[in-house]
């Protein structure tokens, strides 16, 4: 059903449009806490408490933006307030990436591989945790959630030119933090 | 071109189309210049690690447990909603009955003297019991011209 529809019935009391919002958006909004917390429970509890608020706000929703936008800003002030009340910067030691020797299960090299690929993704995580929040936010939406460079600025209620700026700066800041991890030619350093 | 601009540009190119001259001036000076190439290399593979995350799933009956978190919430909520507005009508009550006790003994008006004839009125006295038994006494014409006079304040005062 559409999904203007669905709100409207959500908006008069219709918990079942209520439920088939949830269901369309629910996993876009737990990758995006995903994407904060790097942790599947953690990252559920916080979807939740989104839908929660996104429920309690639905009378006062009043269309003038689109409701994925809408609800992407809620989750994303959402998970500002959380990061602001766990603080918890991370002071994640880079060195940790990957450095040890891969253990070699099966000696299957599309498992290594695979693994490989899945400590420098982590890596890059880590390096992303310790940015300031807006920076990891911008990236996180951009980069990570590959929402489009009009509605990362709707989000997060910010000028076009402001979201260039700012990206710009945590592209830098990333790069800065992972270069000598990053190794282009041969991977590692 | 400087490397500066170079990534600028290139960082700009992740999110929308350059224009084609930047875009042609780019590609040459990443040709010229290693080091910018390296960079550019470097911001791709970030690039493609960052959205090449594969995220897990919700925990299982995502709905169902929010449906309950939400049932969970209303009575709650609703309660704390009347109490937060009995709350702030306190303060309101308050100010509204001592504006009024204020008013009532600011401006009130004060006791009211009584004009003679409302004193007599109230007294259920009759204003011509005096002079009824001079009236009687004489004739109904007299009366009658005795009674018009009385009435008449400006004849009284030429009198």
């Amino acid at each position: 059903m559409d999904e203007k529809i669905l709100v409207k019935q959500a908006q008069q009391g219709r918990q079942d449009a209520f439920e088939a919002l949830v269901r369309m958006f629910n996993q876009k909004v737990f990758a995006l806490a995903y994407g904060f917390v790097r942790d599947r429970a953690a990252a559920d509890d916080l979807a939740q408490e989104i839908f929660l608020k996104v429920y309690q706000a639905l009378p006062n929703f009043r269309a003038e933006s689109g409701f994925s936008t809408w609800l992407y800003r809620i989750a994303v002030n959402h998970v500002k307030d959380f990061l602001r009340k766990s603080s918890r910067q991370k002071t994640v030691s880079l060195d940790q990436v990957g450095d040890g020797p891969l253990a070699v299960n099966d000696g299957a090299e599309a498992r290594i591989q695979e693994r490989e690929d899945e400590e420098r993704r982590a890596a890059v995580y880590r390096a992303l945790e310790t940015l300031p929040a807006k920076y990891r936010l911008i990236l996180t939406l951009r980069d990570v959630e590959g929402l489009p460079y009009e509605e990362v600025a709707r989000v997060l209620a910010i000028a076009p030119g402001t979201v260039d700026s700012r990206l710009h700066r945590a592209r830098k800041m990333l790069r800065k933090k992972m270069t000598p991890y990053l190794g282009v030619e041969g991977e590692r350093p | 071109m400087t490397c500066r601009k170079a990534e600028r540009w290139l960082l700009r190119s992740f999110d929308r189309d350059l224009p084609e001259p930047s875009r042609a001036a780019l590609t040459e000076h990443l040709g010229l210049c290693s080091e910018c190439r390296r960079r550019a290399e470097e911001y791709g593979l970030l690039r493609n690690r960052l959205s090449g995350v594969r995220t897990p799933d919700p925990l299982p009956r995502f709905w169902e447990r929010l449906e309950a978190r939400i049932a969970e919430d209303r009575p709650a909520d609703s309660g704390a909603r009347w109490l937060r507005f009995l709350v702030r009508t306190i303060p309101v009550s308050l100010s509204l009955i001592t504006g009024f006790l204020i008013a009532t003994l600011f401006f009130l008006p004060a006791g009211t003297e009584l004009t003679q004839p409302e004193a007599l009125l109230l007294n259920e006295d009759n204003p011509i019991t005096d002079t009824r038994p001079i009236i009687d006494e004489g004739r109904p014409e007299d009366r009658n011209l005795m009674v018009l006079f009385a009435a008449d304040e400006r004849i009284i005062g030429k009198r």
